[in-house]
């Protein structure tokens, strides 16, 4: 496993001196390098082991956006060519069972919706099958090839239509909403079936191994509040005998059949008494119904991501994130302690399974480390190791000086024990302190882990500039057991806040970082802990907060989703005796007026998750207290930023804050490729 | 105009009103009116009288189902009498704006706004023509004395480098911060040469060219913001620009500029006490042109100022709202007095542009809003002495004979303190005394504003005509909180917001059930804006009414404060803002509805625009989901494309559809069949 592992250490240090034999020498990451590092994403090994479909995407500056295709690498030699190129990208790879198409969803031509395409593998151009009234996706085969699964939304009705030409368009709020549908389409006759459809949605599926039987998640609406509501369910693959096989308030997902259909896997975040918020465990349940249980996660600290049966059905592979790192595991379906499969300062994700003819489970994924945004790697279930398919990345270890990254950790106020990634600065020196960035993860539920960095979390183009980043997974991170989860349950910032301080006087306590030169940033829940952190002390010089909560009572309402939320408050804002206290004392605008610290704030104009308006209540009441501050807002983005010109905006815009504020250095702008040569001034802040 | 149908309806004003409103030519019953009635009723906006005093020009709508809103164009009408002639019939018509249309000095020509710019029309004949080609759109235009030249206000534009910049950044934008100057610019007729008057980071917000020309008053502030109004200040300048000097220095908003025929005095209107502070009743003040103390020119009058414009002998004329009626005063600067020219159950909307002082023809231009007729044009002598008003247009002449109105009437009660409270009364237009009817209260906006005789803005809105139709009594409160009565009355929110408001509204039901006219097991709550956070405040409070509609209400004052574009107001209500050290946080959450949402169990609809920046989508949210949460019967209505207030014509016929059937369904429980907007 821990090839990988190695690859990457001795990456940073052997191939900066030399690339091809030829002298170059190795730069610090830009931003621009940092937006153009590829994404690979959803790895397919091919019916006979060969090869493997994945999708990659690319930035393409002119359109100001990442567009996927599909390709193809052979697992043998690594030949790697790219199968499609059309304008709006294609996703969702899918080899048929005798390998000799490739299905996969585009928008083409004058189509206004995105459909499935079929592309031969011995050559030509992809036809497209199906034709429906609203976009497909979620594609699977049916075992004999004849015909593809996929859910659409039920499209709008002709009156729909008719009302929103005359612009009659006032819409209901949360009842607007189509329901997803699963449907099949025929590869012969491109006839297309409902499969199954009522006054609920199928929100994802799973078809089983001999293509008989459907699990699914069902919920009343397909809107992501509902959650909760949805259930895991069974049927006939013609839709017949629906029957329920969960009944709860949690959310559950990853539904899959075995291969017998006598049980059916999922995962959610409960314990076994299905109570909510807890690390992600994996539950049995008889297809037949009757009680689920747990058969991972019970006693491991971990948190499950991802399940798959094993061919013969005895052993369940799953992914498990574990805080810093995420790895496969196997457990027996018949009971008995996990076994961890693969190790290493790596996070590994896009796990997908084929059942090759000669009976043994070949697992494709991608595993990401410090140097690389995620190889595609397959590995037989038998095999010692994971083969290494694609070389996407390697250019990263040859063209760019990376900061060295590790774990570390330290105890929280309370002496419990916290860990964090830390990555260098490019020329890092013990002994020396240089400026920290302090970067909290959103969720919370979730961990930071070893990587190259995003958008959110420009890690390797601050160690570039010199600055020492630490990511702390915080008490409510996942992967490090359900106490460590649940600190938040009941006030959300209890010792996460504290975890976040502790963590930087450790930085400061090894003599790495430099406590005059302190930055906090954070997008999401990493957003809240910036603005938490602001109002709390005023050790550091600037702070970046993306799409972060101003207060919990109004947040509450306007976000798409609740019931990850109502834990932590302990009710609703809204009922009798609501704990209303609970709500505002853990609401950063509470202490709003002691905030020091420089902060500029970003947010999506369409963010569903943590909406504009939490933005602007820390914006405006910064600036009525005359903090500098600024509110960036970018047109048409939701919860995550896409546009290409909009995220290189947000890193220009906080590195410069940075600079100015901690490290008291200039900051020239990096301008989008093609705009080299144009003397435009790319900052609003005129101060 | 393709349609052959819609040319019959410009052949004039009569026409149009008797093809809207009448069902048969002998229109022996008055029928009903409808929700499509309503939308294609005429508005009559604008009107300004000829300075020989003989022909009045002023815009009137038709309705354009294509474009889901009504289309303004300019008409004419001979004083003395005759038809009324349509003048222009642009696709897109022409905008309404209050004091956009103007005659020239010598009364041969118009100005008037299309698209964004200054357009001349000749008023003896020809094609109208664009005088401005203005980079940015162009606002409140007026003439130079000589008529050589026109003012106007305009933004500065973006420049190609800034452009750039918007396209190179994915159109980022630094919130709050984007705001682009506002200029005085001179454009002169003979040649089309435009040239800027004022420079500078400042806005001009409203101007005014003194009688002889040579100067100019203007008021400036940091920003064209909401917010920045109450920064702003009160200038003095000579007519190129020279010699500015600000007048006044406080924290309050000056509008209705005028100096005085001499140029000694400036004149102001705010909303502020003798000392200048802020959140009183509108007053009228003076202050020397070459700056000075403002002078309180009425200390006593308890009513607000509306509009205030000086007669050409020194006397200032002033449109004033009392409560549920407005009426025009003189006022003498130099005694103090003001003397009330007009009485009358009639709104007059003068700061739409309603009204008009000509002191060359020696008269008053009045619109009057009345029960039978929403704003036909009036005049009146500028003698002094109260005088009988005379009616110049004829365009609501139809509305009293062919169709069923509500009675419209004072309706007085006290308060649970013993203040006395009025508010307007709409019976059904089959009512019988002695019957109960079922009750609509609808709450207006502001707060500080009234509820008046008349249609008022927003008549597809609120509908009376047709609740009235369909059996419904409908009662405007002016609660505590309102304009136009005492300054005790309008600061009864100081320190908190709902103290007697709330009480004001429910003595007011309780009286109209004690004297038989309401009934009790059928009663609804409709509001708008303030109207809206009242609805919110008493589903929490009282289990009584059937049902409720709520727009653009408050949930939570807390996170609305940072929300809305305005901020200076509530730093009065609530004693500060909800961010400073030891700040108001109690009196905040205390008056928000959201606090006691789990009381709540009216079915209530909300409704909002999606852009609205005063009570921005979110507080409806926090309300909606709150109710829907708690399982009480709920519905949140959102509009895509409006602002604060709605104006299309779909979007408002949709609102009123499900207004009704929700009264209907949970007030009375019947069915209600859905109007259709045209096609």
């Amino acid at each position: 496993m821990m090839s990988r592992r190695f690859l990457a250490i001795i990456g940073t240090a052997v191939f900066t001196l030399t690339v091809d034999g030829q002298a170059q020498s190795p730069r610090p990451m830009g931003i621009v390098d940092l937006l153009n590092v590829p994404r690979v994403s959803d790895p397919r090994v091919s019916p006979d082991g060969h090869s493997v479909v994945f999708t990659r995407g690319d930035s393409d500056w002119k359109s100001g956006r990442r567009v996927s295709h599909v390709w193809r690498a052979a697992v043998d030699d690594g030949l790697t060519v790219q199968l499609t190129s059309g304008t709006d990208g294609e996703t969702d790879p899918r080899w048929s069972p005798d390998g000799k198409t490739i299905a996969f969803v585009t928008k083409r031509n004058d189509n206004e919706f995105a459909q499935i395409y079929l592309l031969p593998t011995d050559g030509g151009e992809a036809h497209q099958l199906s034709s429906h009234a609203s976009g497909v996706s979620e594609l699977s085969w049916a075992p004999d090839g004849s015909a593809l699964f996929f859910v659409a939304a039920e499209p709008k009705t002709a009156g729909e239509k008719a009302r929103d030409k005359v612009k009659d368009d006032v819409y209901l709020y949360d009842e607007t909403y189509k329901q997803a549908q699963l449907w099949s389409v025929t590869v012969e006759s491109k006839q297309e079936t409902r499969i199954l459809a009522g006054d609920f949605s199928v929100t994802s599926y799973d078809l089983s191994e001999d293509g008989r039987k459907i699990a699914f998640h069902r919920a009343p609406t397909p809107l992501l509040g509902a959650a909760d509501e949805g259930e895991v369910w069974i049927a006939d693959a013609d839709g017949s005998n629906s029957r329920r096989l969960t009944t709860n308030t949690v959310p559950e997902n990853g539904a899959a059949v075995s291969p017998d259909d006598s049980q059916v896997l999922f995962i959610s975040g409960a314990n076994a008494k299905f109570e909510t918020y807890y690390n992600g465990k994996l539950f049995l349940v008889p297809a037949a119904g009757g009680a689920a249980r747990i058969l991972v996660g019970e006693r491991e600290p971990y948190d499950v991501d991802r399940a798959l049966w094993s061919r013969d059905g005895k052993t369940i592979f799953f992914l498990a994130n574990l805080g810093v790192h995420e790895e496969l595991f196997s457990v027996p379906v018949s009971g008995g302690a996990p076994r961890q499969i693969t190790n290493g300062k790596h996070n590994i994700g896009s796990l997908s399974a084929t059942r090759s003819a000669s009976g043994a489970d070949v697992f494709a994924f991608t595993m990401a480390d410090s140097a690389s945004g995620g190889e595609v790697f397959t590995m037989a279930a038998s095999a010692p190791a994971p083969r290494q398919v694609t070389h996407v990345f390697e250019y990263l270890g040859k063209e760019f000086q990376l900061g060295r990254q590790e774990a570390i950790q330290w105890k929280g106020a309370d002496g419990v024990t916290v860990e964090g990634i830390v990555t260098y600065p490019i020329d890092y020196r013990a002994g020396q302190k240089y400026p920290l960035a302090v970067m909290t993860h959103g969720g919370p539920q979730a961990a930071d882990k070893y990587g190259i960095g995003s958008m959110a979390y420009e890690i390797q183009v601050l160690a570039g500039k010199g600055y020492v980043s630490l990511q702390p997974n915080y008490r409510g991170s996942t992967g490090y057991g359900d106490a460590f989860l649940r600190d938040m349950v009941g006030h959300y910032f209890q010792n996460a806040h504290l975890d976040v301080m502790a963590g930087v006087d450790e930085m400061i306590r090894r003599g790495i970082a430099d406590p005059d030169r302190m930055v906090k940033m954070g997008w999401s829940a990493g957003g809240h802990m910036t603005n938490k952190i602001v109002t709390f002390t005023d050790r550091f010089k600037a702070a970046s907060s993306g799409a972060g909560v101003a207060q919990w009572v109004s947040m509450y309402a306007q976000s798409d989703m609740r019931y990850p939320r109502t834990p932590w408050f302990g009710g609703t804002p809204w009922q009798k005796n609501a704990p209303i206290d609970v709500y505002w004392n853990n609401s950063p605008l509470k202490d709003v007026a002691n905030v020091k610290t420089p902060t500029i704030f970003f947010v999506g104009e369409k963010d569903p998750r943590v909406p504009m308006p939490q933005s602007i209540e820390m914006y405006r009441a910064l600036k009525s207290n005359n903090v500098p501050t600024h509110l960036y807002v970018a047109p048409r983005e939701p919860h995550g930023w896409g546009e290409l010109r909009h995220q290189l905006y947000k890193l220009n815009a906080e590195i410069e804050w940075f600079e100015r504020y901690a490290t008291k250095r200039p900051f020239t702008w990096e301008k989008a490729p093609g705009d080299e040569g144009k003397d435009v001034k790319t900052t609003t802040d005129q101060q | 105009m393709k349609d052959p149908r819609r040319l019959l309806q410009y052949a004039g004003a009569t026409l149009i009103a008797a093809s809207v409103l009448m069902t048969s030519p002998r229109a022996q019953t008055r029928r009903p009116m409808t929700l499509v009635d309503l939308a294609e009723l005429p508005r009559l906006l604008a009107p300004q009288l000829s300075p020989d005093g003989r022909t009045l020009a002023y815009f009137l709508s038709a309705p354009d189902w294509k474009a889901g809103r009504p289309v303004f164009h300019l008409w004419r009408k001979a004083v003395e009498g005759g038809v009324a002639k349509q003048l222009t019939f642009s696709e897109g018509g022409d905008i309404p704006a209050p004091n956009t249309l103007r005659w020239s000095p010598d009364g041969r020509t118009l100005l008037f706004l299309r698209e964004g710019q200054v357009w001349l029309l000749a008023a003896d004949g020809g094609e109208p023509r664009t005088l401005t080609h203005h980079a940015t759109g162009v606002s409140a235009p007026s003439w130079t004395v000589d008529g050589a030249a026109v003012y106007f206000i305009a933004s500065d534009p973006r420049t190609p480098e800034e452009r750039e910049r918007d396209r190179v950044n994915g159109e980022v934008y630094a919130f709050d911060e984007d705001t682009r100057p506002r200029q005085l610019w001179k454009v002169t007729v003979a040649t089309g040469a435009e040239a800027k008057i004022t420079t500078g980071d400042t806005s001009v917000l409203e101007y005014r060219v003194s009688t002889d020309g040579t100067r100019i008053a203007l008021q400036r502030a940091p920003s064209t913001a909401l917010e920045d109004i109450y920064r702003g200040e009160a200038w003095v300048m000579d007519a190129d620009g020279g010699r500015a000097h600000a007048v006044t220095s406080n924290a309050v908003d000056e509008r209705s500029l005028a100096l005085s025929p001499d140029n000694s005095q400036l004149l102001f209107l705010a909303d502020a006490n003798a000392r200048l502070e802020p959140y009183y009743n509108t007053r009228l003040f003076v202050v020397p042109a070459g700056g000075g103390v403002p002078q309180l020119l009425l200390p006593d009058f308890q009513y607000a100022i509306d509009d205030a414009l000086w007669a050409a002998d020194g006397a200032i004329v002033a449109v004033v709202n009392m409560g549920v009626h407005a009426e025009i005063f003189r006022i003498d600067p130099r005694s103090r007095t003001a003397t009330q020219l007009t009485d009358g159950e009639h709104f007059i909307p003068a700061i739409g542009g309603g009204w008009q002082v000509v002191p060359e023809a020696g008269k008053i231009l009045v619109q009057l809003d009345e029960a039978t007729r929403f704003g036909d044009v009036w005049t009146l002598p500028m003698t002094g002495a109260p005088a009988a008003p005379v009616r110049i247009t004829t365009v609501f002449d139809t509305m009293a004979r062919d169709v069923a109105l509500p009675r419209q009437e004072r309706f007085a009660w006290k308060g649970t303190d013993g203040v006395p409270l009025e508010g307007v009364l709409f019976y059904p237009i089959d009512y019988q005394p002695g019957t109960r009817y079922p009750l609509v209260v609808q709450m207006h906006g502001g707060p500080t504003d009234s509820d008046k005789f008349g249609a008022g803005t927003g008549l597809l809105q609120n509908f009376f005509p047709v609740l009235a139709a369909k059996g419904y009594l409908v009662l405007r409160p002016n609660y505590r909180g309102s304009s136009g009565y005492s300054d005790e009355f309008y600061r009864d929110l100081v320190g908190h917001y709902f103290e007697h408001m709330q009480g004001d509204i429910m003595t007011g039901v309780d009286e109209l059930i004690r004297k038989g006219i309401a009934d009790p097991d059928r009663m609804v709550l409709m509001g708008w804006s303030a109207g809206g956070h009242l609805a919110n405040k008493l589903i929490t409070m009282t289990n009584r009414f059937k049902a409720a509609s709520s727009g653009a209400g408050v949930a939570d004052w807390i996170s609305m404060y940072g929300q809305s574009d305005m901020r200076a107001s509530r730093d009065v209500w609530f004693g500060g803002s909800p961010w400073q050290k030891n700040a108001p946080i109690d009196v905040f959450w205390n008056q928000s509805p959201l606090k006691d949402v789990a009381n709540a169990t009216t079915p209530t609809l909300f409704f909002v625009g999606e852009n609205d920046p005063r009570v921005p989508l979110p507080q409806s949210i926090e309300m909606y989901r709150a109710l829907a949460a708690n399982h009480v019967p709920t519905h949140l209505y959102i509009a895509p494309r409006e602002g604060h207030q709605w104006g299309e014509l779909r979007h408002l016929i949709y609102k009123a559809n499900v207004e009704l059937e929700w009264f209907e369904r949970y007030a009375r429980g019947r069915a209600y069949v859905w109007e259709e907007a045209p096609h």
